[in-house]
């Protein structure tokens, strides 16, 4: 039994987040969503589409040292919480920093790598990382 | 005539790094030679997470970012490499999606050997001076593979450098181009095989030397230019030795070639190699110097170009890191075993 | 609306059981609380499991169950909330009975977690967080945990050693359970030193896969009397959700699920934090304990690894918690969980528990939830004389 947990459709669709950080922004609410969403929980249907700044905070982290198939080769690795703009916030590995460099409330920028490979010959899934500045 | 030229320009190189004495100690090989006889100490290795695409992107955003355009004017976006992720699907078109190019763009990938990156930049100036599109963009990016043990093992490294071509706002003009190009079979990959295979010393003279002496010489020629008359040279970089060496035949000091020559350190990034080598020319370039940049891919040909600065560069050096900056800082030192894992060489079994 | 009892229960021992399949953990479960409620019928079921899609590629588990019970053509439905699958299904089978739907409800949860590879139960419990946003870009599941672990130790200063206290707490409980899967005990040093997991989480601050299930009889106060049994009530339930991903909450270190789930619970039982006795809660890893002791208002916000420190949620402590052994211990075959926190209760106010017994156990609380905090149910019991 195995299962593509990257299929072509499900990679793609969200191609303008994943490579362009494309939020969606309440403009009631002053707050983004990300990714964006059909509805707000203000009820407000009518957000606009925007792109996230690609710096922000890190909130709080981890170091994975068991991590899923697809990531085994890149254990140890951090990932933590890193806020964009209010509101909008991803979880996303912090690369290229050692690990005692990682502190809550640095600033991290955000660069685009390869999140992960599906096996030999399948897709290869690109996407968003954060490394310290 | 419109003047065309670079608008935006940039580079990007991995952190991580692997020493030459690291790479000899687990061949049994010394090191002092290698160092002597390639001129170079240590090379950069991408990431578990850094390819040929990944590279290309950020160098992109780096050159958008000095060229102050919208990315969604960008009409065409060519990547030159010889390790393309796929072999078939461009990696073009995750560039274009990832500035934001699509979906009103020609993309294509580009292929010969180290000059690839040199063939991407000459089309995109190409269609930007036939004015079918407004900005071109045209990056050289790699991280090809030297097989296990073999000489090219110490130098096979891994860089990207983007260069956004258009007609206003020009940080460097294009004044000439130049190819000169034979069926040369010096260095060459069969499909389906993971290394390529190389003539040993059949790719100095009949090759490398050759082709970039037969660019440099007739684009001078061409243009009626003098070396004396040039302020920089960048030649492709397979090693330290070569673009001194031909630097020097083509009558350029090794202060003239310096600035550009990234090797030492670096490694050879392929087809990034001399496009790397001249975003961190014009990172210290001033405005009126003429700069001379000749490629070369096996196979074999090279492309030449000779630039002038503009005022431009003035304002638009300091926007983005600088090559040089990402070359020197914070390097971070890998041993073999997790070099070969991040290059593939040893993969865990399934 | 009508008065719910407990009137049976039953659970296997839990632990890696190589020789049964998931229809016979369930069915083992469910004619053990059969038996021990004195039920001659059950008139409606309900299965909690998270994922025996992942796990076993079997859906459609109602039917399946009540095939193998033998009920056939009772209603059966399956309930799925990740974590708090089990948990869920209790509140379900109480308003289908409290509701005036059926009399006798048979709640049942079972897992059979260890018949795919490491690699495909951490791939099935991953399908508990965000897939896009949180699972494409690496994360596991103590890993968001752990996160939430820095976040608390960050704003509210708890320290390493307390995790490992809880761990600690619930081995030294779990070693007096028959049912519990690691009957073993540790030290504070032990956890800390255990292999890492996701830091500052190591293996003994996590709890294990399971395989196991547990099943409870659920009728109406007056059925109870008529069976002649002692009456354990329900006489509060709340459920609530929460964001799915754990970077969309506003406080990294607070379950908010947890607290409405908590809050709806004490109104409708007219109880507040210090009226409950004891409680079992959803120790899926060791931080999870302290940020529920805080949501449930146990102890004060921030304050809980101290209140663990000074030995108050030990069995004889101001408020014991996870006598059972917790998850940590006893184990977590996820959709069963929830249903074995209402065992663990009953077992208590039926004098039981010997060395953890609750002297004059009347008012117990049961808080289960799934993913980092994305659902949370909590239940409150009362004995009544």
């Amino acid at each position: 039994m195995s299962f593509e947990s990257v299929t072509p459709a499900r990679y793609a669709r969200f191609i303008p987040q994943r490579y362009r950080l494309e939020a969606g922004y309440c403009r009631k609410c002053d707050r983004y969503f990300f990714p964006p969403r059909l509805v707000c929980s203000c009820g407000c249907e009518d957000m606009e589409i925007r792109k996230l700044p690609d710096e922000g905070k890190l909130l709080t982290y981890t170091i994975i040292h068991t991590p899923g198939s697809q990531f085994q080769d890149e254990r140890p690795f951090a990932i933590g919480i890193v806020e964009l703009a209010p509101g909008a916030r991803i979880t996303t590995q912090i690369a290229d920093t050692p690990f005692d460099e990682i502190k809550i409330g640095m600033k991290l920028k955000v660069e685009f790598r390869k999140i992960q490979s599906v096996g030999e010959g399948g897709v290869l899934a690109y996407g968003y990382k954060v490394v310290a500045l | 005539m419109t003047d065309v030229g670079i608008i935006g320009y940039g580079a990007s190189i991995p952190r991580r790094r692997i020493k030459v004495e690291e790479i000899a100690k687990v061949w049994g090989a010394d090191p002092e030679s290698y160092k002597k006889g390639l001129m170079l100490t240590e090379k950069s290795v991408p990431a578990n997470d850094q390819d040929t695409i990944s590279l290309s992107v950020e160098a992109a955003k780096r050159a958008i970012k000095r060229a102050g355009i919208d990315p969604k004017r960008i009409g065409s976006v060519y990547v030159g490499s010889e390790s393309h992720p796929y072999a078939v699907k461009p990696s073009g078109t995750v560039v274009a999606e990832a500035i934001g190019a699509v979906p009103e763009c020609h993309c294509a990938d580009f292929e010969f050997a180290c000059k690839a990156g040199s063939e991407a930049m000459f089309v995109g100036y190409s269609e930007v001076k036939a004015e079918t599109v407004e900005y071109s963009l045209a990056i050289g990016a790699d991280t090809s593979q030297g097989a296990p043990g073999d000489a090219l093992e110490y130098s096979a490294a891994a860089g990207a450098a983007a260069f956004i071509f258009g007609l206003d706002k020009l940080v460097a003009k294009v004044l000439y181009t130049y190819s000169y190009m034979t069926d040369t079979p010096d260095f060459w990959r069969r499909e389906y095989q993971h290394y390529p295979q190389h003539g040993g010393r059949y790719t100095g003279e009949p090759a490398y030397f050759k082709h970039v002496l037969g660019a440099g010489k007739g684009i001078m020629d061409m243009a009626g230019m003098k070396a004396e008359e040039i302020d920089w040279f960048i030649a492709h970089q397979p090693n330290g030795k070569f673009p001194l060496r031909a630097g020097k035949a083509l009558g350029f000091p090794k202060e003239k070639i310096e600035p550009g020559w990234l090797v030492p350190k670096l490694g050879n990034t392929y087809s990034g190699a001399s496009p790397i080598g001249l975003t961190a020319t014009l990172d210290i370039a001033k405005p009126g110097q003429l700069i001379l940049m000749v490629s070369y891919g096996s196979g074999a040909g090279s492309d030449a170009f000779i630039f002038e600065v503009t005022k431009r560069i003035d304002e638009v050096r300091d926007m983005v890191e600088k090559t040089r900056y990402q070359l020197e800082h914070r390097p971070i030192y890998l041993d073999y075993g997790n070099y070969a894992k991040f290059r593939g060489k040893i993969l865990r079994a399934k | 609306m009508r008065d719910v009892a407990v009137v049976g229960v039953g659970m296997n021992k839990w632990g890696e059981l190589w020789e049964k399949d998931l229809r016979d953990l369930y069915v083992e479960a469910a004619l053990l609380a059969i038996k021990d409620a004195g039920v001659d019928h059950v008139d409606s079921m309900y299965v909690g499991c998270m994922t025996s899609g992942l796990f076993n590629c079997q859906e459609h588990l109602g039917s399946l169950m009540a095939d193998y019970l033998g009920v056939n053509p009772i209603p059966a439905t399956r309930v799925e909330s990740a974590c708090a699958s089990g948990g869920i299904a209790v509140r379900m089978g109480f308003m289908e009975v409290a509701g005036g739907f059926s009399d006798i409800v048979l709640v049942g949860g079972v897992e059979k977690m260890t018949d795919v590879s490491g690699d495909g139960a951490t791939f099935a419990l991953a399908t508990a967080c965000d897939q896009e946003w949180e699972a494409y870009n690496g994360i596991t599941f103590p890993g968001l945990y752990a996160m939430m672990a820095r976040a608390h130790m960050a704003k509210y200063g708890t320290k390493r050693e307390h995790l490992a206290m809880v761990a600690v707490k619930n081995h030294e409980n779990g070693f007096h359970n028959p049912n519990a899967q690691y009957r073993m005990k540790v030290t504070v040093e032990e956890v800390i030193n255990s292999t890492k997991v996701a830091e500052p989480l190591n293996i003994l601050d996590c709890s294990p896969i399971t395989d196991g299930a547990a099943a409870i009889i659920l009728t109406t106060v007056e059925n109870a009397k008529k069976l002649g049994k002692p009456i354990i009530r329900i006489i509060g339930s709340g459920q609530a959700t929460g964001t799915i991903a754990l970077h969309s909450r506003a406080d990294l270190a607070a379950i908010d699920a947890t607290r409405f789930a908590a809050d709806k619970a004490y109104k409708m039982a007219g109880k507040s934090p210090k009226d409950i006795q004891f409680a079992e809660v959803h120790d899926c890893f060791t931080i999870a304990e302290l940020l529920i002791m805080e949501e449930l208002g146990f102890v004060e916000r921030g304050k809980s690894g101290p209140a663990v420190e000074a030995g108050e949620t030990k069995v004889g402590g101001r408020i014991p918690i996870n006598t059972s052994g917790g998850l940590k211990s006893k184990g977590h075959p996820v959709g069963a969980t929830g249903v074995a926190q209402i065992i663990a209760l009953v077992e208590q106010f039926r004098g039981e528990k010997g060395v953890c017994q609750v002297k004059g156990a009347k008012v117990g609380l049961t808080q289960n939830m799934g993913g980092s905090g994305g659902s949370s149910v909590v239940h409150i019991l009362e004995a009544m004389s």
